[in-house]
């Protein structure tokens, strides 16, 4: 037999494992087989910053490293980001009960997987048959390393053909290989020759990927569902139904498949992001939130850390926000602010990051109505755009409907102007535009309370005829507020009174009241709207109307 | 959380805490002179038995739940092999031959054939037998591993097969011998394709020692 036929001499490893005697048992058996240079990894973080100091031969990671990031993340990250070869191995530590969960990734696949609990021997042999595999394979890999993936394929072609009993290895590496150069044909040719001899998940689904790339898509779709139906927890299943749901337009079907997926595999941050923004853009905010808010932790410390994420978990809180006093409000509105600080430490860098944070943090703010913090944020951002060398009109934009919010028209009004004078691309004069109306519906709002105030002045020194007419200005503005409208009654049936039984001005005044409509019994201004109700009554009475 | 899901759990736990008393125990061993190791196996040998029946639950579960056990490349030199490590320390005494070449592959999940072959081992050594043979080979029809021992072979009732199926077991031996088949016949046939069926089958042929004794066929697919 082969058992003693591996020598890790020279190689360089790195092992994970988030528990000691895991680390120190695997370490001492990697020395029996000859190892010397072995580093160990408590999780995904350690393990990254090993993976980017030191270049490996071979990586044993355990798929299970407690809290943080699973070892599929990591063999994802360290080959995303390059720092693992091609040639170089990946072997995953599963417990008996997760292997299923390991094996189904069509892009970032395992070279291999041992089972725990696992003996010296069975170690050794693992790596062996793996070893012999990797080193038929050494070419292909080599020339994956550079780039080179055409050849890669037809080296690849030439290795099956003669060892045909690395069918699957081969194959698996052929048919991801070939979807990456958009060979379909070749991808399918790869998986079904699989699917001949060996009923392999994986080879069902990458089959079906390629039905769909070559338009086959109702045929995808049902290969998928009938490999979900063996295969229940084959998460990738439910990822690219959600991908082919979404090209279809079908954005709530592919969010409930995303929501599958991430029942079974919480911790992939790529698929977290990806339901939030569908969750978003479907308007099922509390599911948008719950998604970004896991992508912010779980990408904290990977290659996948953005400041969008911490944007877009603010942009979905924000829709679950309102001014209600409430416990959950509270909270979730200090789960918003901290999101916005951590934003602004981990980049503290980028102005513009720190200036989107700082608007976001402002609007947070007014939502839950606390005008102090929504200002003092306002103000914040104000003070970095003055640092941003050249703002964008996007910036600016985001700037002045900051200023509107927090009630600092002349400052909007003078970035409006400058806004103007720039010159704005066309989705952007849009919300210019709407930042505009707005700014005039304020000023109308300010016109009539400056009328309401100069016929209050009038009335009280019994000039009621120009009193009536400062009202009648005032009611002209659809905003005018009841406490306006009962004003300009008052004058008018206090002319009534007064003057002459004028018909015109009761018949406005019942037109005022109307306009009014009811006023509940606790409204502060009840007994004033009754007490000229009444009057009116009356003088209509008199009048013999 | 179910109530069975909860059991599943904890099954789990009592499983990984046995992995550890086996870890703890083993390195004790290393530490502890040899004369005092002798009254210590038989308390790891049983650790490891109940470490053993535990793996069962936990899988018989997952089994029941639908839960899948991936097939892969996998050799059953290599497979059988660590079937026969679990299985030494239990019965130090019997001799267990193995024709296997190291290159014969097969396609199955190697978990789940290592705990039936460790059944099957376990089957034979509670029955009596002293030797046991194993082979495997690639054929035609699939993977083909075959085990015969020389002991008194399968109770007559065992050989029909539908008493395995059924789950109608002699549970009253010690090792409960029809519990271990039927667990076994279980993750053999987990590994049936829509096109062919895995199976195990049981006969009284076997012929170590030209006494008779049991047999054992696996074939997958």
């Amino acid at each position: 037999m082969n058992s003693a036929a591996i020598n890790l001499q020279g190689k360089r490893i790195l092992i994970v494992d988030d528990l000691v005697e895991a680390r120190s048992a695997l370490k001492s058996m990697l020395t029996v087989l000859g190892a010397e240079n072995v580093d160990s990894a408590t999780d995904g973080r350690e393990a990254m910053a090993y993976l980017m100091e030191r270049e490996y031969d071979m990586v044993l990671s355990d798929y299970n490293l407690g809290k943080g990031k699973d070892g599929q993340q990591i063999l994802e990250e360290a080959r995303y980001t390059n720092r693992l070869k091609a040639t170089a191995t990946f072997v995953m530590i599963t417990g008996e009960n997760a292997v299923d969960r390991v094996m189904g990734a069509l892009e970032y696949d395992p070279d291999g997987y041992i089972t725990k609990p696992f003996t010296l021997s069975i170690l050794r042999e693992r790596l062996y048959r793996l070893g012999i595999a990797k080193s038929i394979m050494e070419p292909v890999n080599q020339a994956v390393d550079q780039g080179k993936i055409d050849q890669a394929i037809d080296l690849a072609r030439h290795t099956l053909e003669s060892h045909p009993r690395l069918l699957l290895p081969i194959s698996r590496l052929l048919g991801k290989l070939c979807l990456g150069q958009e060979r379909y044909d070749e991808a399918l040719e790869a998986y079904t020759r699989v699917l001949e001899s060996r009923p392999a998940s994986w080879a069902r689904l990458g089959q079906a990927v390629c039905f769909h790339f070559l338009g086959e898509t109702e045929q995808a779709v049902k290969l998928i569902r009938d490999t979900l139906l063996d295969h229940p927890l084959y998460v990738q299943c439910h990822d690219w139904l959600a991908k082919i749901m979404m090209e279809q337009g079908h954005y709530e079907d592919a969010q409930k498949e995303l929501e599958a997926a991430v029942g079974t595999s919480p911790r992939a941050v790529l698929r977290q992001l990806e339901l939030g923004r569908l969750a978003l853009s479907n308007g099922d905010y509390s599911v948008a939130q719950n998604a970004f808010e896991q992508a912010m932790r779980l990408g904290r410390f990977s290659c996948y850390r953005s400041s969008d994420t911490y944007k877009q978990f603010v942009e979905a809180a924000q829709h679950n926000l309102d001014a209600s006093q409430t416990k959950e409000n509270r909270i979730l509105c200090s789960k918003a602010v901290r999101a916005l600080e951590e934003m602004r430490q981990e980049f503290s860098g980028q102005l513009s990051v720190v200036f989107d944070s700082n608007i976001a943090e402002s609007r947070t703010y007014k939502l839950v109505a606390n005008d102090e913090g929504a200002r003092s944020s306002a103000d914040k951002a104000e003070g970095v755009l003055a640092r941003i060398r050249e703002p964008t009109g996007e910036q600016q934009l985001l700037m002045t409907e900051v200023y509107l919010d927090t009630g600092q028209q002349e400052k909007a009004q003078n970035m409006v102007k400058t806004l103007r004078d720039k010159g704005l691309e066309d989705d952007l004069m849009k919300r210019l535009s709407a930042i505009e109306n707005q700014l005039s519906n304020i000023n109308m709002r300010e016109m009539a309370a400056e009328l309401n105030e100069k016929g209050v002045g009038l009335y009280e020194k019994g000039l009621l005829i120009d009193a009536i007419e400062a009202f009648d200005q005032a009611t002209r503005y659809e905003d005018a507020g009841v406490s306006v409208l009962l004003n300009a009654v008052q004058a008018k049936v206090s002319y009534i009174e007064k003057e002459e039984l004028n018909v015109s001005q009761l018949k406005d005044c019942y037109r005022l009241l109307r306009r009014i409509g009811s006023v509940g019994r606790l409204d502060e201004r009840y007994d004033r709207y009754q007490r000229l109700k009444n009057s009116c009554e009356r003088l209509r009475r008199s009048a013999g109307l | 959380m179910q109530y069975k899901d909860l059991a599943a759990a904890i099954i789990h736990d009592l499983k990984n805490q046995l992995q550890s008393v086996l870890l703890e125990g083993e390195r004790a061993l290393a530490d502890i002179p040899e004369q005092y190791h002798e009254p210590l196996r038989p308390l790891l040998g049983r650790t490891r038995r109940v470490h053993q029946d535990a793996m069962q639950l936990v899988t018989l579960y997952r089994l029941n739940e639908r839960g899948n056990f991936p097939s892969d490349d996998a050799w059953p030199a290599d497979t059988i092999r660590h079937s026969i490590e679990c299985f030494d320390s239990h019965f130090p005494d019997v001799q267990i031959d193995v024709d296997i070449s190291g290159e014969c592959q097969g396609y199955y999940n190697d978990f789940l054939i290592q705990m039936g072959i460790s059944n099957l081992l376990g089957n034979s050594a509670q029955a009596g037998a002293t030797r046991i043979q194993i082979a495997a080979e690639e054929t035609d029809q699939g993977l083909m591993i075959r085990i015969r021992d020389n002991g008194p072979g399968f109770p007559e009732g065992f050989l029909s097969g539908d008493k395995i199926a059924t789950g109608d077991f002699e549970t009253d031996k010690v090792g409960g011998t029809g519990l271990g088949l039927y667990f076994t016949q279980l993750m053999v046939e987990h590994h049936s394709t829509p096109a062919k069926k895995a199976e195990m089958r049981l006969s009284n042929h076997g012929d170590v020692s030209a006494d008779g004794g049991a047999q054992a066929e696996i074939l997958l697919p």
